[in-house]
């Protein structure tokens, strides 16, 4: 991880170009979710008998890499894989402290091992640094 | 800890549509009741075998166990909740039980607003979770500066409790705006925040309170601070998808907020720069 | 009518006056109409108190209201550029107060006056923005019944 306080950083880099890259990458599948150690994440499911007289609701395991998580009547309201990539890893190392005053990681190295392309957030928190730090003439725009 | 609260079953008392998609339901407790809910507050209503749906109060009746909730049918859950006209097969009828969990999330901070103009905004369906904050002003004469309560709707017939509207008239400035009028509309016609020219708005000390589709929010929260009202004191109502009402199932985020815990009603202080961000 | 109209609000004292000694009080009974579809567009008015709805003829039905003005509103703007026509219909819904500002007696000072004219232009532009952008948002038609693709 970068030597920066990444709750800044997630909170100042939410229009770094670096998220396209990651998620020009990333498939979406949630696997990262799935084997992390504080993903806590549910969903609930209903279901019924046919006579309609016996309801039950169970509580699953759910992702924020699903599109249906952020469903806002008649639409989602993270619908590219940039915003859910950008959720699940600005939760995870900024948000979690506004949330809960800790880091949301503790670096078990699980998403980096079980990412089917080898996203590793460590290295994609130095590029969010590295481009937060970039010199104040390269902002990125047309000269 | 469980984090498993079971729903209160309670009782559809009246189901009144209040226009051709949204219908009122006021429930009473089959038996323990809920803690009192505060304005702006909402609770989670199950339709048994169905699902569960956050719903803001539209109001507080009796000794605070009576609860209206105004749904509009926009999906599975809430189209179970809306009987919308007699024949409807689907739709709760008076007698229905339906399981209710609350009161959840922040209401309008009301202490704030002591003494100040209160400056109610509502777009649609938006005017239910500020209902309470028209019925909590009028019953407290005295406690608060002048009332005004400016809506924008689709076209009349989209206006929800238009009896009432009526009836706030005497002790409130009240303001209606159409987007489609319809033969017979004497009214304005043009977008909310067009209403406001009309108000007088002491900007040192008015409170406004609104709630309605995002856009609707994020311009007229634009118009109010162009017309020189400070971002803390503009209260807005947001909506994200809930699942559990308890910052359990991480649903609600919008960026650091847990929404059904940090919200529904936020200042925009904290939450403009927010919901300026794409996909947040 | 509540404090200064915005288009007035934003102008200095000195432009504000004399605007206003240049106005005229007129009432108009709800029901009247104040100009039509291709009239000479030769005043403009400030309302105080009631509520002006804006119209377009269509033959065969009555006129279909696009918008209305009210108190605190500026009412007319084709009166700034040529060919000063109205582009729509104006009539009273109720009893209508308004300062009314014959076009060619503003015009004038703002003519020899270019701060004055600069001010007063930038204010009407101000005000026709702001209506702009609420018909684009009217457009969205955000309150419509949803749909899944919607």
């Amino acid at each position: 991880m970068p030597e920066a306080d990444l709750h800044q950083l997630m909170a100042g880099t939410l229009d770094a170009p670096r998220w396209d890259d990651v998620a020009s990458r990333c498939l979406t599948c949630g696997n990262c979710t799935m084997v992390c150690p504080t993903c806590f994440c549910t969903t609930t499911e209903d279901v019924t008998d046919l006579t309609g007289d016996h309801a039950e609701r169970w509580r699953l395991w759910d992702s924020c890499f699903d599109l249906d998580f952020s469903y806002l009547h008649a639409g989602t309201v993270r619908a590219s894989p940039r915003s859910r990539y950008r959720q699940w890893l600005t939760h995870k190392l900024g948000t979690w402290y506004d949330q809960f005053g800790s880091s949301g990681c503790v670096g078990c190295g699980r998403c980096i091992v079980w990412c089917p392309v080898a996203i590793d957030i460590t290295e994609e928190a130095a590029a969010l640094h590295d481009w937060a730090n970039r010199p104040a003439d390269d902002g990125g725009a047309p000269a | 800890m469980s984090t498993v609260t079971p729903p209160l079953p309670y009782r559809v008392a009246a189901a009144r549509p209040e226009t051709a998609d949204a219908v009122s339901l006021e429930l009473l407790p089959v038996a323990a009741a809920l803690p009192r809910f505060q304005p702006g507050q909402f609770a989670m209503v199950y339709v048994f075998g169905v699902g569960e749906v956050p719903i803001s109060v539209s109001a507080i009746r009796g000794s605070g166990d009576a609860l209206v909730h105004t749904v509009r049918a926009v999906g599975a859950v809430s189209g179970a909740l809306c009987r919308l006209r007699p024949g409807d097969v689907v739709g709760l009828r008076p007698g229905d039980v339906v399981g209710l969990r609350g009161p959840y999330g922040t209401g309008w901070d009301l202490d704030s607003a002591a003494g100040a103009d209160v400056l109610v905004i509502a777009g649609g369906i938006g005017l239910a979770p500020l209902r309470p904050v028209v019925h909590h002003v009028l019953e407290r004469p005295g406690e608060h500066g002048r009332l005004g309560v400016l809506v924008g709707a689709r076209a009349a017939e989209d206006l929800l409790y238009r009896d009432e509207l009526r009836r706030w008239r005497a002790s409130a400035r009240v303001e209606v705006t159409v987007d489609r009028p319809t033969p017979g509309w004497q009214g304005a016609v043009g977008v909310v925040t067009g209403l406001l020219d009309r108000v007088e708005l002491r900007e040192e000390n008015t409170c406004a309170l609104l709630c309605g589709p995002e856009v609707m929010i994020r311009h007229t929260a634009q118009a109010l601070t162009a017309r020189g009202l400070p971002a803390h004191r503009i209260q807005v109502s947001l909506e994200r998808n809930m699942k559990c009402g308890t910052g359990h199932c991480g649903h609600c985020q919008l960026g650091p907020l847990l929404l059904c815990l940090d919200g529904p009603v936020v200042d925009c202080a904290g939450s403009q720069s927010l919901l300026a961000v794409r996909e947040l | 009518m509540t404090g200064l109209p915005a288009l007035l609000g934003g102008l200095p004292e000195t432009h504000r006056d004399q605007l206003l000694a240049i106005a005229r009080d007129r009432s108009f009974p709800g029901g009247e109409r104040l100009f039509d579809e291709g009239g000479a567009a030769d005043r403009f008015w400030l309302i105080r108190s009631g509520e002006v709805a804006l119209d377009l003829y269509v033959p065969g039905r009555p006129p279909p209201v696009v918008e209305t003005v009210g108190p605190g509103q500026l009412l007319g703007w084709s009166w700034l550029f040529p060919p000063y026509r109205w582009h729509l219909g104006a009539q009273a819904l109720a009893p209508v107060d308004a300062w009314e500002f014959p076009a060619d007696q503003v015009r004038a000072p703002c003519t020899a006056d270019p701060e004055l004219g600069y001010r007063l232009t930038l204010r009407c532009a101000e005000v026709i923005a702001e209506r702009l952008q609420a018909t684009r948002i009217r457009l969205l038609d955000l309150y419509a019944p949803r749909t899944a693709a919607s």
